[in-house]
């Protein structure tokens, strides 16, 4: 009987879901495919790192490809897809849509999975910075490869300020998974950004922030992590299309690391920070330097540092870039290893506006 | 007594200022051109702004929060279109200003005329082609035959804004109509020894400068719309340039000087570097513009 009951429920749902397939539904005026971009990259590298695989050989590899799929939904409701991955297949990176219309008092609602809004530089996907790699101390602090990206709601609102000075203040509440990744359940976690940028003049802008995010990372013990940062960038525009960027972030975590056999759950206090300078050359060239530090996990009285050169041509214009860059990493009490990247980074579609 | 009627009076009086002042309609505009154009259509009533700068590529402007946060407070934003300031949407969105009247001055809408655009391409448009509008050639506001179609727009969207002073805007884009006819005509007849000379330009921003005083442009530092030139696209043009007489090349300053003081070398073609906008966002900025351009053209066709 109940066979028969649910046999009926699917078939209607087949064949509706068939016959929408095959019936062509009437033309609606303004209703068009979003917006499809599509990023790729290959990339070569040389390091004499004793703990790679490939130490002291050179690579040649398919790196993270990027799928972005967005349009407005209606007229105040923006949506987006972002899956990212390779040969090995895709994973669904982002997927949100944002209310940007429409609600008082400045403000905007966002919900989904997406690079969290902690700091400047983990909600910009790799792509977008001008050096190959994240800052390693950005990765030790905020999660690893990935970064903090996870399910979130965020309300954010447009202070009311005078002149040029922009004050955005954010809350989100996030998932929490982060925290506790690898552990039974989930427990919800939280977000704050306070965003200020004002106009440097006719030739530079200025934008300094803070943030905080909270979360439990021990489930059966119920502590609690807390991560807080502090980000400046700076831009000046400079004659014809070259630009200086000046870059730095430093973000101060608090989590407990738990030693099964010692059967303890002891805190740690982890800081580090990284600041770089990017010179853009007109459209076609940039060039850079990196400095960063942060205190190792599970070992905070060792210091590592890195210092990196990097350097940019677009190949025609901003579709094509090649990427080249050295890293001297010196982890504390460790032999330093250099590395060369090369990175070809290609992509189409529709050219988005460049954020700040 | 008397005292706190002064201090009451000094009060109401600037309560009265401040309430005239603030009153003025705010207007933001993509560019320094559809904003001094505003604040002539608009007069005392309005308080205009440019995003863009005239010495920047208007094609690539940086979306700051700070532009949103003025976008945040005005009534009227004054698009340029045909996808040349799709960087607009950023700002106006991210402004969160749910009252603002957005208008495209290059499309027909309220009783606006639009564009009669140059270059549409035909047919699929597609990154083999360069950075092409597929709308067409976006720098219409250089063809001063197009003031008024943009003063039409201003005005449309200042008299929804504000009926209250509907007519005065009316009123002030009739003068303005006036004013570039006459004025037209002087930059016409300083520009009439040029007519049918050949010309070469850095980008395609100049179809439409060049249609409206008859100059005929024979090619393109840049081999395709927003692509940087290659030696054997170079050695081509030089060669264009001595067959077809060119005498002037035209060059927005944004772009490096190597390239065009190469041709000016190879072929003797005098170089001219304009800002393709205004410097000012002022009432007569949008005209002052065409008097430096036609002045600095004018002595070359001797």
């Amino acid at each position: 009987m109940r066979f028969h009951a649910f046999f009926p429920m699917q078939f209607y749902a087949f064949m509706t879901a068939l016959m929408t397939a095959l019936v062509p539904l009437p033309v609606k005026a303004g209703v068009a495919n979003p917006d499809i971009s599509a990023i790729g990259q290959v990339l070569g590298g040389y390091t004499d790192d004793v703990a790679s695989a490939d130490a002291e050989e050179p690579t040649l590899k398919l790196g993270e490809a990027e799928f972005v799929f967005d349009a407005y939904l209606n007229p105040f409701i923006k949506g987006a897809f972002i899956l990212s991955g390779g040969e090995d297949g895709f994973a669904l990176e982002e997927g949100y849509a944002s209310v940007v219309k429409g609600l008082p008092w400045g403000l905007a609602l966002k919900a989904g999975k997406y690079r969290l809004g902690f700091g400047k530089i983990n909600s910009i996907h790799p792509h977008a910075l001008p050096f190959i790699e994240p800052p390693r101390s950005a990765r030790s602090l905020l999660f690893g490869e990935e970064g903090f990206n996870e399910t979130a709601a965020q309300v954010s609102c447009l202070l009311p300020t005078p002149g040029d000075w922009a004050s955005t203040l954010s809350g989100d509440v996030i998932e929490g998974k982060a925290f506790h990744e690898g552990q039974e359940g989930t427990r919800l976690g939280g977000l704050g950004r306070w965003a200020n940028d004002f106009l440097l003049g006719e030739r530079g802008a200025l934008e300094t922030g803070v943030s905080g995010a909270t979360g439990v990372d021990n489930l059966d013990r119920g502590s609690r992590a807390w991560l807080v940062g502090a980000d400046l960038k700076a831009k000046f525009y400079l004659e014809g299309s070259s630009q200086l960027t000046l870059q730095a972030e430093g973000i101060f975590a608090y989590t407990h690391i738990p030693d099964t056999t010692a059967g303890t759950h002891a805190a740690e206090d982890r800081q580090g920070f990284y600041g770089f300078c990017d010179y853009r050359y007109h459209t076609q060239w940039n060039g850079g330097l990196l400095y960063e530090q942060w205190q190792r996990e599970g070992a905070t009285n060792m210091t590592d540092r890195a210092f990196r050169v990097f350097a940019g041509y677009a190949v025609l214009e901003e579709s094509t870039l090649l990427r080249l860059a050295y890293e001297h990493f010196l982890p504390e009490g460790g032999d330093p290893v250099n590395t060369v990247s090369l990175q070809l980074l290609f992509s189409m579609g529709p050219h988005k506006a460049h954020q700040f | 007594m008397k005292n706190s009627r002064t201090v009451s009076l000094a009060l109401t009086a600037c309560l009265a200022l401040a309430a005239s002042a603030s009153a003025k309609i705010k207007v933001a505009a993509s560019l320094p051109d559809l904003a001094s154009i505003a604040a002539y259509v608009g007069g005392d009533e309005v308080e205009v702004f440019s995003i863009a700068k005239a010495n920047a590529n208007p094609h690539f402007v940086e979306v700051l929060p700070s532009y949103m946060i003025k976008v945040s407070r005005v009534a009227v934003y004054l698009k340029s279109g045909l996808a040349l300031d799709q960087w607009a949407d950023a700002i106006i969105e991210g402004s969160r200003n749910s009252n603002i009247l957005v208008e495209d001055c290059s499309i027909e809408a309220g009783g606006a005329p639009g564009i009669s655009v140059l270059d549409k391409p035909a047919g699929k448009v597609d990154a083999s082609m360069g950075d092409v509008h597929p709308q067409g050639n976006p720098h219409y506001w250089l063809d001063p035959a197009n003031g008024p179609v943009i003063a039409a727009h201003a005005r449309a969207a200042l008299s929804k804004a504000d009926p209250a002073h509907a007519t005065l805007y009316a009123a002030n884009e009739k003068r303005f109509d006036e004013e570039i006819a006459k004025r037209n005509q002087d930059w016409h007849a300083k520009l009439a020894p040029l007519k049918g000379t050949a010309v070469v330009t850095y980008h395609s921003s100049w179809a439409y400068f060049a249609k409206a005083f008859e100059l005929r442009i024979v090619g393109y530092v840049e081999p395709f719309p927003g692509i940087p030139p290659t030696a054997k696209h170079l050695q081509e043009l030089v060669d264009k340039i001595k067959a077809e007489k060119a005498k002037v090349l035209i060059q927005e300053p944004y772009y490096g000087d190597s390239d065009p003081k190469f041709l000016e070398r190879q072929t003797g073609i005098k170089v001219f570097r304009f800002t393709p906008s205004c410097e000012g966002i002022g009432a007569g900025d949008y005209f002052k513009h065409f008097d430096i351009m036609t002045a600095g053209l004018a002595g070359a066709g001797g």
